[in-house]
């Protein structure tokens, strides 16, 4: 939550960690290539909803929806990484495609609880709904992504 | 392997700090306003004044977009280019070229696109109004394409004023009102007019409308600045006597 006595370094420092820790968390939702476009539409709302802000318990959470829903173009593929990373150490090759089939409400969840570490009461903020179901969410995802990749942990 | 919770979250660190490469074939065909532009740093903080603006800075990524931003005066005006270099730190931005140069009080500073206007002059030295800062105001005309076809070829033009609010945001308000607000996502400013001794002719894109605004009933558009608000090298169009 922010300072109740929030000036505009308080603000400027709020939004330089927001751009950051939704840039990651939007990824997941959005992919890659409209990522950026989309962070910064919510900090420009962000600059002109400081009070709001200023009253919530996670405005981090919020943002993401904001986000989200400024994003205007229905993407049905998204890319989660750019073209010249093709493969990564230790990461089964087929969890990128794996994610991306997932449902979006659980891909979104699991990419926020395991590729941000936000606990499921953020998740929830973020997608605007009760706890128990960001909950669901991110475990029925991550039980598809082993059934798809055939691991067990 | 890792456990899939743990190779989640490599998958996240990589993407975080992946960044995009621009695209290095040429296009095949005549792309979208749209398509021309690619957010590669988005948003950076300006405190100006004690004000607080958000800024988005757009990249092109095509020769034939930069080309057809390159800054050109009017042909049937005499112009003289001047080079300066342009220092921001957080409450101003200042010019290392003043009055002994020519450079007057409303001359517009491009770097890209325009970012901002010559506040105060001295001898050696300028300071800069930048857009984001509050009080700016300038003419400008935003184009829309006629028609929503692939192949482009006529865009329209209404006019308007551009102003910056105290939230440091940017604002175009059109003199009438515009025909279809979902083609405004694709189009430009232009500015066209300025204060005095201001070159603001010659289409100069400043920025790409990023939403509408309905305040009191009326309409105006928020725009997302073309340029880089940071240190370094700036064109300035001084007006032949």
């Amino acid at each position: 939550m922010l300072s109740s006595t929030y000036q505009d370094h308080e603000f400027e420092a709020f939004a330089r960690e927001a751009q950051s820790r939704l840039r990651r968390a939007l990824i997941g939702a959005v992919g890659i290539d409209h990522v950026d476009e989309v962070v910064a539409d919510a900090l420009e709302w962000a600059c002109g909803h400081r009070s709001e802000l200023e009253a919530m318990h996670n405005p981090m959470g919020y943002l993401f929806r904001v986000a989200q829903s400024r994003s205007r173009r229905r993407r049905r593929r998204i890319r989660l990484l750019p073209e010249q990373i093709v493969e990564l150490p230790d990461i089964e090759p087929g969890l990128v495609p794996a994610l991306r089939s997932l449902p979006k409400s659980e891909r979104v969840s699991v990419w926020l609880a395991y590729g941000c570490g936000w606990t499921h009461a953020e998740i929830a903020v973020a997608l605007g709904v009760e706890r128990t179901t960001a909950s669901t969410h991110v475990s029925r995802g991550l039980a598809h992504l082993r059934k798809t990749l055939g691991v067990d942990t | 392997m890792n456990t899939l919770a743990e190779q989640i979250r490599r998958l996240a660190d990589a993407a975080a700090s992946a960044h995009l490469e621009p695209a290095t074939d040429p296009p095949q065909r005549r792309r979208s306003r749209r398509e021309r532009f690619a957010i590669v740093a988005v948003v950076s903080l300006i405190v100006a004044g004690g004000i607080i603006g958000v800024s988005a800075t757009l990249t092109n990524q095509n020769d034939d977009v930069a080309s057809a931003t390159t800054i050109e005066p009017p042909a049937d005006r005499a112009y003289r280019v001047l080079e300066a270099h342009l220092a921001i730190s957080q409450n101003e931005a200042t010019l290392d070229v003043g009055s002994q140069h020519g450079v007057q009080p409303g001359v517009g500073v491009y770097r890209e696109g325009l970012i901002g206007v010559v506040d105060e002059t001295q001898a050696a030295s300028s300071t800069v109004r930048l857009l984001g800062a509050a009080g700016l105001e300038i003419r400008a005309a935003v184009t829309y394409p006629d028609a929503i076809a692939e192949d482009r070829s006529g865009f329209s033009t209404i006019e308007g004023t551009v102003r910056t609010t105290t939230r440091g945001q940017v604002v175009f308000t059109p003199d009438e009102s515009l025909p279809n607000e979902e083609e405004l996502v694709v189009g430009e400013i232009v500015a066209v007019a300025g204060g005095p001794g201001t070159l603001l002719q010659g289409k100069t894109e400043i920025g790409i409308i990023a939403r509408p605004i309905t305040t009191n009933g009326s309409t105006s558009y928020l725009v997302r600045l073309s340029g880089t608000r940071t240190d370094g090298e700036v064109l300035i169009f001084l007006r032949e006597a």
